[in-house]
């Protein structure tokens, strides 16, 4: 018999994890099974008939054939849409991938184990490689299939549209992924020459110039001017350069769409080849430079930490004023993720989006002069604040109960409560969130020169929903802990944590819809035939939200206390 | 076996290893005895091909660790403190997955796993997935994976953490046959009657650098009172100054 490859006991290994995991749900409650299934189910449904929605509206609203080109506005605008949305895509997953490599290259438990086998790295690279792609890619398909679908009803695709779209994806989701791995490698890389400030500094004047550019390109927009259509297709347009990869995807999509299998043909091709291209670079990339990089590594670990004394100094003093035990709770919180650069540069990530988005809007603008366009742009802030709010308590406070680990037994048999334990990750996580959240509501409310109740509301809906969001996922983060993982990013990928996500979405949507029926009251009002008097439906929807967000945070923290309650050590 | 000339390992300004030189023969068992961050963790990651040295060589079986890391590796065997484990794989599946990353073929993995399994009194429980071992099992399986591949040198850093006294029995009584069977084993203990027990030398490590070298009756020899190697630890890595 031939040797197994080491490649191939890798993958068998992943299969056969992935395979155990699934029987494991047979050991979980059905309740719960069923719920996280159904709640998937609804926000899978959810987003397509949303997605359906919008592009449909497109279509009717630049139906008709434009001019003697013969062709449609509609059109125009669902491709370029679909450029923009596949290019924004592409960046986001290389940066994600980025993070994810460094997690499962160089911080996993299991790389020291497969660094002592006789393994190159290279098949090393490859073994861990598919897990981090798949990891960093998985949700946006998940989000994206959505859409894609309803794109191919709409435009009344034929079946091998959907069976391409298996195709187009994975090849598509690739290409990022490799870049971000060939990122992350060559950053360790330089590890040694720029040390860890330096390094830290460079990352940092990529990441900013990078979201200079962006800013650059988006403030070319004004959505005052009669021209802004016409502006916004043409800033869309740079996202059609036949050189992007996301073009080719995007383009073979279309062809199959319009039925044309040979069309899409050649974006296929290409995207094969870029996908081999870029997989192999990364592969050999990782032959050469993994080892110093990950070398060095340990050495910064062991090192001593320069600076780390003041730092903690100054840790001690914010966090002095709390009492025991949630000083020390806190501080041993703050003091990991600061330590754990795929931890803190996700969060900044989010943030930095958010900070772009705010210093894009203009500070004035004639749109803003109509009280319908100033709504309409603050309820749409909101849902995007409260969205990336949503992305955030998933990512970062539902994993902290279980990041305890192992060491979750020093919790269990201190004389703290799991009550103790929630609520100083809750209100940490609360006080960390609404901090930026606040902050970007109150700048974007400012510049749309928004009158007093509108803050207000804006206020109010940003402050309950990170209450809500920041128990939801510390009670679903307790209900579902798992100890024995320690990379936050594969206990996101869990049943817990989709689940969280779906409900945090649900949440968000509820909250936005009370938030843009408050603000749009005279429409609301005029539609349903009601007063227009505010005091009312003021305080029955911010009642009724306050409410909603006092069950979202406390039902799953208890059903999560009790969980932990009944854990042996 | 084992050979060690002038290997260095700094952290930035600290010097972890310092200039060490040592050989460890075929069959030997050989101690590497030290305080905490003496030293002896960075060594054996360099042994290993985990880190690389700042300056020096290190050979294992003939095979440079620098440029013909496959090759060694493919000769020694990593028991480390605390060995990793995929939580949901079953004992015979680890196995499996071992092998292949050895590419062991299947009549020589099958057999050699089984005898294995049996020696470290696992064969009831290797349809059971890890997660549901308890630690000492954990680590018998992580003793039985390391010694699948036959290699000719096995480095072992701390190994009894989580074993009975049954099982420190059972694995001391198995590392000693194997040393005289051939294998070279190089272990990294804090347990000096154990060391005592089972040493055909010690080397002593201290601030980095090979303090002392020898049998454990050298190693005796030279401390101004005789005792047991405990005390004579305790005095020659008192810190100087």
């Amino acid at each position: 018999m031939s040797p197994r490859g080491p490649l191939r006991a890798i993958f068998r290994a992943k299969s056969r994890m992935a395979r155990h995991g699934l029987v494991s749900l047979r050991r979980e409650s059905r309740l719960k099974v069923a719920v996280v299934s159904l709640s998937a189910v609804l926000l899978w449904w959810g987003a397509f008939r949303l997605f359906g929605g919008a592009l449909g509206w497109l279509q009717i609203f630049g139906g008709e054939a434009v001019g003697t080109l013969g062709f449609s506005a509609g059109n125009l605008i669902t491709g370029r849409l679909l450029s923009s949305l596949a290019l924004a895509l592409f960046w986001l997953l290389v940066f994600s991938s980025s993070l994810v490599t460094f997690a499962t290259l160089y911080r996993a438990r299991e790389v020291r184990f497969l660094l002592t086998a006789p393994i190159g790295y290279r098949t090393f690279f490859l073994g861990r490689f598919l897990e981090s792609a798949l990891l960093s890619s998985w949700a946006s398909a998940f989000l994206g299939s959505p859409f894609l679908v309803a794109f191919g009803l709409i435009a009344e695709a034929p079946p091998i549209f959907y069976l391409g779209l298996l195709a187009i994806y994975p090849l598509f989701a690739l290409i990022p992924a490799a870049l971000g791995a060939i990122i992350a490698l060559a950053a360790l890389r330089c590890l040694p020459i720029l040390g860890k400030r330096g390094l830290l500094v460079a990352a940092t004047v990529g990441v900013g110039g990078f979201f200079v550019f962006i800013r650059g390109r988006l403030a070319a927009l004004d959505p005052g001017t009669g021209a802004s259509l016409e502006t916004l297709l043409e800033v869309m347009r740079t996202a059609e350069h036949p050189a992007l990869p996301s073009q080719w995807a995007v383009s073979a999509i279309l062809e199959l769409a319009a039925g044309s299998p040979s069309a899409a043909a050649p974006p296929l091709f290409l995207l094969c080849v870029a996908a081999s291209v870029g997989v192999g670079l990364a592969t050999v990339l990782a032959g050469w430079i993994f080892f110093p990089g990950w070398s060095a590594l340990q050495g910064v670990a062991s090192g001593q930490r320069k600076g780390a004394v003041s730092s903690r100094g100054i840790l001690r003093k914010w966090v002095g004023p709390l009492p025991e035990p949630y000083r020390s709770l806190v501080f041993k919180d703050i003091l990991l993720f600061w330590r754990d650069p795929a931890q803190w540069s996700q969060f900044l990530l989010f943030f930095g989006i958010l900070a772009l988005y705010a210093a894009t809007m203009r500070r004035s603008s004639p749109a803003y002069d109509a009280q319908l366009w100033r709504g309409l742009i603050a309820m749409l802030n909101g849902t995007v604040g409260l969205l990336i709010l949503a992305t955030l308590t998933t990512r970062f406070l539902f994993p902290m109960i279980s990041l305890e680990g192992r060491r979750a037994w020093v919790l269990g048999l201190a004389p703290i409560s799991w009550r103790q334990v929630q609520r100083q990750k809750l209100w940490l996580g609360v006080l960390a969130t609404s901090g930026f959240t606040l902050l970007i509501t109150l700048v974007t409310s400012y510049r749309l020169r928004l009158d007093g109740f509108s803050i207000g509301v804006s206020l109010f809906t940003v402050a309950v929903t990170n209450l809500a969001l920041a128990g939801l996922a510390v009670g679903l983060g307790s209900l579902f802990a798992n100890f024995e993982e320690d990379n936050p990013s594969r206990i996101v990928s869990g049943m817990g944590g989709t689940l969280n996500f779906i409900l945090s979405m649900a949440f968000v949507v509820v909250a936005s819809g009370i938030q843009a029926a408050l603000l749009q009251w005279r429409l609301v009002a005029r539609w349903g035939g009601w007063s227009s008097d505010l005091l009312w439906p003021a305080s029955l929807g911010l009642g009724g939200l306050s409410l909603l967000a006092a069950l979202t945070c406390f039902i799953p923290l208890r059903l999560g206390r009790r969980r932990l309650e009944k854990l042996d050590f | 076996m084992i050979r060690v000339e002038q290997l260095s390992k700094a952290f930035g300004p600290k010097t972890a290893v310092s200039e060490l030189d040592l050989e460890v023969e075929v069959g030997e068992f050989f101690c590497f005895l030290g305080p905490n961050g003496a030293g002896k963790t960075t060594t054996i990651k360099m042994l290993t091909g985990l880190l690389r040295p700042t300056s020096g060589q290190a050979w294992v079986a003939g095979f440079d660790l620098q440029t013909q890391p496959l090759e060694a590796k493919r000769r020694i065997g990593y028991i480390p403190d605390h060995p990793f484990l995929y939580p949901r794989l079953t004992g015979w599946e680890w196995m499996e997955f071992v092998a292949g990353l050895y590419r062991m073929p299947a009549e020589r993995w099958r057999p050699r796993a089984e005898e294995l399994l049996e020696t470290f009194e696992l064969s009831a429980e290797t349809d059971q997935l890890v997660e549901h071992y308890s630690h000492g099992m954990r680590q018998k399986l992580s003793f039985a994976s390391t010694f699948l591949h036959e290699p000719q040198a096995v480095i072992v850093d701390e190994p009894w953490v989580g074993l009975d006294p049954k099982n420190i029995h059972r694995v001391k009584a198995f590392l000693k046959q194997q040393a005289q069977l051939g294998l070279t084993i190089f272990m990294s203990t804090h347990s000096l009657t154990i060391a005592e027990e089972l040493a055909d030398r010690v080397g002593i490590i201290h601030q980095g650098r090979l303090r002392h070298l020898g049998t454990v009756d050298e190693i005796k020899a030279l401390a101004s009172h005789p005792g047991s190697l405990e005390n004579v630890f305790l005095e020659l890595t008192q810190d100087e100054g």
